[in-house]
């Protein structure tokens, strides 16, 4: 983690992965919200408090102080991500956005709507990396929506960097005897 | 727009789980006397969700401290009341 995100600079920083690394983003959260305040903005309703508050009390003692720190606000459509971001002031807070597609993955939504609406969702995300760290989290799309895939495509292209996570194989049990080859 | 914090019963179920490798690495006996913890600890999850701790595990340790005070203020009544009787 400290490899990838630390020290943060004012960019625009994708994170592409299952489950739209959401571990890796309260973790991430959790660091930030030690040292100061922060904005968190949830796609996908995968920001559960219980793993912050343990990792922010590996950080610090002051529990409450650093969990106020933190400025969540949720989205449950793409519209409303739209309107979130739009109203999102430039503020100079570190800004997460986790499962930023998730929204956009939606069935009922045209793949036109959703590029038109991501469209807006991108310079909007670029005016706030302007003037402090804006770190996205997103995952691919289903196989039965897989031509919104485009999204995730466009955020990436869009992005300051990008990094791409793979979920790491099972590990595998020693046998007890070598096996012949 | 589902919930957007795990409910308390959730939350116990999700932290007896982060247990379960340590519990399988103890002997039977001990396992009995964890799985016992754990249920006086499930005795007060409507006091634990009212509390609404950001640390859920630590209003569940509470639980077991009290059950087991509880218990210790039991036995040591029928101790005092064991003991009256041998005096009388």
């Amino acid at each position: 983690m400290d490899a990838l995100t630390f020290p943060l600079s004012n960019r625009l920083l994708v994170l592409t992965a299952p489950h739209a690394a959401s571990a890796f983003m309260l973790e991430l959260s959790a660091r930030l919200s030690a040292a100061g305040e922060l904005r968190v903005l949830d796609g996908g309703n995968r920001f559960n408090v219980y793993p912050v508050a343990r990792a922010v009390r590996r950080c610090t003692s002051d529990l409450a102080g650093a969990l106020a720190r933190i400025h969540l606000s949720r989205a449950f459509t793409c519209c409303q991500m739209a309107a979130l971001l739009a109203e999102t002031p430039a503020d100079g807070l570190p800004t997460l956005v986790i499962d930023l597609l998730a929204a956009f993955y939606d069935d009922n939504v045209r793949l036109a709507e959703s590029q038109r609406l991501l469209a807006g969702c991108i310079l909007h995300l670029k005016r706030l990396s302007q003037f402090a760290p804006v770190v996205v989290s997103a995952k691919l799309p289903a196989l039965l929506c897989a031509e919104k895939g485009v999204l995730a495509d466009a955020l990436q292209a869009a992005a300051g960097g990008s990094w791409q996570l793979e979920a790491l194989p099972a590990p595998k049990m020693p046998a007890l005897w070598e096996e012949e080859a | 727009m589902g919930r957007t914090l795990p409910s308390i019963t959730q939350a116990f179920i999700q932290e007896q789980e982060a247990f379960s490798r340590f519990r399988r690495a103890l002997r039977r006996g001990d396992q009995l006397a964890l799985d016992d913890l754990f249920a006086s600890a499930r005795q007060h999850l409507s006091a634990a969700a009212y509390a609404a701790h950001a640390l859920p595990m630590e209003t569940f340790l509470l639980s077991m401290l009290l059950e087991q005070h509880k218990e210790i203020l039991r036995l040591r009544q029928q101790m005092a009341e064991l003991t009256g009787d041998l005096d009388a």
